[in-house]
């Protein structure tokens, strides 16, 4: 009887996929740093109702919440090279298409993506620091940004972090997609490699597995990383680095 | 010195500041009474611009500022001359007590670390608390976060102190303390404007005492002129209280 399932044959998969690993990570990382970025950036403009850029922000977001993101990904893989010729028509210049690695719109498509979900989490955060540190540190003489930098984002980042956590595994799923643009990360080599041996199912149970394990680090992380935010904690450290016995 | 000057503010459509002239000297203890809803704290806030004035002008030292044409310089730079004193203590939560302190002499005043972590330690030192600068607020009691937030506001050195209510949020017992550190303060030269129902002990650490009416000044006097000589009726109606409370024999 053949080898219906070959286990042996996964194990000896995942370190040939492993190999790609890094371009799922890079793609994941950039993406929610982007995407961490852009959607403070939107949830700043919703909460000060910036006008114009406020009408703009709520039709983006609409717009990314009400499209498959491999829709999105098509429209900038088709849409930016578009773009480019009426820059270059207008401009008198000679850009390439061509030059753009099809790793960029893997990256855009992320990251507003990402974007356009965090910047409601990210908003909700925000709005959950209470007006009195900001109002103390406002008396203190600070400006906007340095309320912002200093008091509020640290308090909205410890209240966000567990649905944050969620959205980082999401997007390092998500990006999956980018086979789409024939970028080679752990899915679409898995993909190659069954294309090589024709054992489809064994490659795709290695590359699950793969995906799997990083989902409970990245949840064993953000829980690591909860406990070092608690205050208790926090405090329990300091106080050891100090000769000052309590 | 402080002066004050046509100082006006509404919420709409209720003129809560009425005009309001002030001048404070230098190392006046001014005591600001009045019932609830006279406007007592939208004039403290209005003072270092956290609720933003319709119009009048603010003079703190060299620094005037009038509020219609005010610069976003001029603005931090009020705020920098003033230091706030909440009711409600308004600690930032994710900073130690020590933290708390050297916050604004780091961003705001450009200390260098260690000599802001001195100064700070200092001032925790002076309100009794140096055994708690690794203490998150959460982790003191209401008393000992209004002693840090006092040091805190001590720490940036302002021509003005704001007190709003120290006390109110806080147990009788754990009042006492506050209301030591804040006395302590007062003694040392502090210019100050507090606002307070704790009417002896206004009575102990006023130098001057304001009375605060439906938006206007109804009562300005030396402290033992306003306790034992009020001549507004409003005065007389506030002061009936503490002296019913303190002395059985004066109600009837
Ligand atoms: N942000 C605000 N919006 C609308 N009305 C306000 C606001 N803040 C204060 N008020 C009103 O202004 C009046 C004076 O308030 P406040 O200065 O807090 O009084 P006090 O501190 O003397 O009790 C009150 O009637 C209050 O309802
Ligand atoms: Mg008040």
């Amino acid at each position: 009887m053949p080898t219906i399932f070959d286990i042996e044959l996964v194990f000896s998969l995942i370190p040939k996929l492993l190999k790609y690993l890094p371009v799922t990570l890079e793609l994941t990382v950039i993406s929610m740093i982007a995407g961490l970025l852009l959607g403070l950036l939107l949830a700043i403009i919703k909460m000060k109702k910036i006008p114009v850029l406020y009408q703009i922000s709520v039709v983006f977001i609409s717009f990314i919440r009400g499209t498959p993101i491999l829709v999105q990904l098509y429209l900038c893989y088709a849409g930016i090279p578009l773009l480019l010729k009426y820059y270059n028509y207008y401009h008198e210049t000679s850009y390439n298409v061509n030059s753009i690695p099809a790793v960029f719109y893997v990256l855009i498509t992320l990251s507003l993506n990402e974007a356009a979900y965090n910047s409601e989490v990210i908003r909700a955060a925000l709005l959950s620091v209470d007006k009195g540190q900001t109002e103390a540190a406002q008396s203190l003489g600070m400006t906007y940004g340095q309320v912002l930098r200093r008091i509020i984002l640290p308090e909205a980042f410890i209240v966000a972090l567990p649905t944050l956590g969620n959205s980082l595994i999401g997007l390092m799923k998500g990006t999956s997609l980018a086979f789409v643009c024939s970028v080679v990360e752990i899915t679409a080599q898995s993909r190659i490699l069954a294309g090589n041996n024709l054992r489809f199912f064994e490659s795709y149970v290695a590359v699950a597995l793969i995906y799997w394990a990083m989902t409970i680090l990245i949840e064993r992380a953000i829980v690591f990383l909860e406990k070092r935010l608690d205050i208790d904690f926090k405090s329990m450290r300091k106080r050891k680095g100090d000769v000052i016995l309590d | 010195m402080i002066e004050i000057r046509g100082l006006t503010k509404s919420f709409h459509p209720h003129t809560i500041l009425n005009h309001i002239d002030l001048t404070i000297r230098t190392g006046e203890i001014v005591a600001v009474i009045g019932s609830s809803g006279a406007g007592k704290s939208t004039l403290l806030r209005s003072i270092n611009l956290l609720e933003i004035p319709d119009k009048g002008t603010i003079k703190i030292g060299e620094v005037k500022v009038d509020i219609v044409k005010r610069t976003k310089a001029e603005t931090l730079e009020l705020r920098k001359r003033t230091a706030m004193v909440f009711q409600q203590f308004n600690l930032f939560r994710q900073k130690t007590a020590l933290e708390n302190v050297m916050e604004g002499l780091i961003i705001v005043k450009k200390i260098p670390k260690e000599d802001a972590r001195k100064i700070a330690m200092l001032q925790l030192e002076k309100v009794g608390l140096i055994h708690r600068i690794h203490h998150y607020p959460k982790q003191l009691s209401g008393g000992q976060q209004q002693r840090v937030a006092i040091a805190r506001a001590l720490a940036m050195q302002p021509q003005l102190l704001l007190f709003d209510e120290p006390t109110s949020a806080l147990d009788p017992e754990l009042a006492g303390e506050v209301l030591d550190t804040i006395k302590k303060t007062a003694e040392e030269g502090n210019t100050m404007l507090l606002v307070s129902h704790e009417m002896s002990f206004v009575r102990k650490i006023a130098t001057r005492v304001l009375v605060l009416d439906q938006g206007a000044i109804v009562e300005d006097g030396a402290r033992e002129e306003v306790f034992s000589n009020p001549k507004s009726e409003r005065t007389k109606q506030l002061l009936a209280n503490y002296y019913r409370d303190r002395d059985p024999e004066f109600a009837i």
